[in-house]
């Protein structure tokens, strides 16, 4: 009997500028067959949609493992549970910097590769959509003095800039708390191995190093304006069951405001990064 | 004038180290006869509540005009008549009700320019169902009450202030263009202490103060924010809760101010004048 030949993965463009739907039933994405197909198409894509996959949390991390290496929560969980009910999230507070663009993992040299999300429970009213911008698209289309400005900048990234976007008046206790967190410095363009380069932007960035101030947050808006125009971004609407995977690597992502009572439910799995921000 | 209302005057401290009550007839107030003694009210207290007296549009710009000189709205042309401005989240009612939403967090009026105004007066004329109070703090009194180390730390230092900054404050995300609008309204440098003419000195704080020169980024940030709770703790603050027809005058010169959140739709409306600032910051 012939070897049936590897079925070749089914997907289609949601954007030019960003994400792919993938097709493929629950049985093959857990079978591994696709995984390489898969891990391509997200580093091209930035983001995959898996349309009413109905993953339960073993299979979500079953199939995460056959992506790459499992990266386990700071405690050990394999299932992260996102949602601001604080009976069911300890860190909820934390989350409020999530309707903010940014990447997971500034304070990591090697910050997580990507990042699946399963919806369990949607808000009653539709609300907390997930959003998600395309940064090596947004850098590969600057104009080229814009880029030869880019070239060699360092950009300090703090928990604290996370933080004042919804606190913008901490006091001194919140503030020494933020800053204990610490802080990173990244390059403003991440040169992959692969060659690409991406923006290394998002809500985490607190300034330029050697800009003035005011030059820098110049900087640092309009690049996230960029970004995030229409053309390099989606935003995905959930539904039960959906899986959507991001390349954290190479785009960044928010929530759109949901209320704090919200029963919205998201359980995340994650792969760990395999190469550092240079 | 034929107010036959009895006259009155009766002055009382709300708080040790902010704020004063004056309950006066609206005559008494409209004369200008006790225009210095309200002048050097504003100056002491920081702020001076005159409970539901009730001023019309234009005796409250008379009464503006007694204590020194009426300040006009920016484009608002100098020849033309007085006028109250009002203070809104409706954007129909105040086309920049939006720029607004910066009055949520503690502030001094004016720090793009170097002669900020002297007092601003406010008038309630239509309340929120919930909030909207005004919280007020004596930055003289703060400043005053630090350890004498500290003074001396602080007395030198010069703090940027950019009203881009008080903007981000309430919309931490903007695009681009607004990021280019709220630049284009400027910053300004200024001493993080004031030293006024009558020899007082005051902290020099709120939401356009964007980088203590000289100093480390976060530095910066830590001591900003520390000034700001030492200067907003309940010792030097005042929360005033409206009811119409309440009158509140504040000296912008040795106070900050914000509104607590009230809905956007809630029709809370003041009417406010303001009067040209005398005193440059030094």
């Amino acid at each position: 009997m012939a070897t049936a030949a590897p079925t070749r993965l089914a997907s289609e463009e949601i954007k030019p500028g960003i994400g792919s739907r993938i097709l493929a039933d629950k049985a093959a994405l857990l079978s591994g067959e696709h995984a390489e197909a898969i891990m391509d198409l997200l580093e091209a894509r930035g983001i995959l949609v898996f349309p009413q996959v109905h993953f339960d949390d073993a299979e979500q991390i079953a199939f995460t493992r056959t992506l790459g290496k499992f990266a386990p929560e700071m405690r050990g969980e394999e299932i992260y549970k996102i949602t601001l009910d604080k009976t069911q999230t300890a860190t909820a507070d934390y989350l409020k910097g999530t309707f903010f663009w940014h990447f997971d993992g500034f304070m990591n040299k090697v910050p997580i590769r990507a990042s699946l999300l399963s919806s369990k429970v949607l808000d009653p009213n539709g609300l907390g959509k997930t959003e998600f911008a395309n940064t090596y698209a947004a850098y590969e289309t600057l104009p080229p003095e814009r880029k030869a400005q880019l070239e060699g900048k360092t950009v300090v990234h703090a928990l604290a800039a996370t933080q004042l976007d919804h606190t913008p008046e901490p006091t001194r206790e919140e503030w020494q708390q933020w800053r204990s967190i610490g802080r990173s410095e990244l390059p403003l363009v991440w040169n992959h191995q692969s060659g690409r380069k991406s923006l290394v932007i998002g809500n985490s960035a607190y300034a330029v190093l050697g800009m003035e101030p005011l030059e820098s947050k110049d900087l640092l808006v309009f690049l996230r304006d960029w970004a995030t125009q229409d053309r390099f971004t989606y935003s995905h609407t959930w539904q039960v069951g959906d899986l959507v995977m991001w390349d954290n690597t190479g785009s960044l992502h928010r929530a759109t405001p949901y209320p704090a009572d919200s029963i919205r439910m998201l359980h995340r799995t994650k792969l760990e990064g395999e190469e550092p921000i240079v | 004038m034929n107010d036959m209302s009895p006259r009155r005057w009766e002055v009382t401290d709300v708080a040790p180290n902010i704020g004063c009550t004056i309950r006066a007839d609206k005559q008494t107030l409209l004369s200008g006869e006790k225009a210095q003694e309200i002048r050097a009210l504003m100056e002491s207290r920081g702020v001076i509540v005159f409970p539901q007296i009730n001023l019309t549009d234009a005796e409250q710009i008379a009464f503006t005009h007694t204590l020194g000189t009426f300040a006009h709205e920016l484009g608002e042309s100098k020849s033309g008549m007085d006028s109250v401005y009002p203070i809104t989240m409706d954007p129909k009612v105040n086309p920049n009700a939006a720029y607004l939403r910066g009055a949520f967090y503690w502030h001094i009026d004016g720090t793009m320019s170097d002669m900020p105004i002297l007092a601003s007066i406010m008038s309630a004329r239509a309340l929120a169902k919930a909030g909207g109070e005004t919280d007020f703090c004596n930055t003289y009194a703060a400043f005053d009450a630090l350890p004498d180390d500290e003074k001396a730390e602080i007395e030198k230092l010069q703090v940027v202030h950019a009203m881009w900054r008080s903007q981000l404050y309430h919309d931490p995300e903007p695009d681009y263009a607004s990021m280019k609008l709220w630049q284009s309204i400027g910053k300004n440098t200024l001493p993080l202490v004031w030293k006024h003419r009558t020899g007082r000195k005051s902290l020099v704080l709120g939401a356009t103060a964007l980088q203590v020169e000289g100093m480390d980024m976060f530095e910066s940030e830590a001591l900003l924010v520390r000034l700001r709770e030492w200067a907003t703790s309940p010792q030097f603050s005042y929360r005033h809760t409206w009811s119409l027809g309440d009158m509140v005058i504040w000296d912008n010169t040795g106070t900050m101010h914000r509104a607590t959140h009230y809905d956007y739709d809630s029709g809370r409306l003041m009417h406010r004048t303001k009067l040209e600032g005398e005193e440059a910051f030094a």
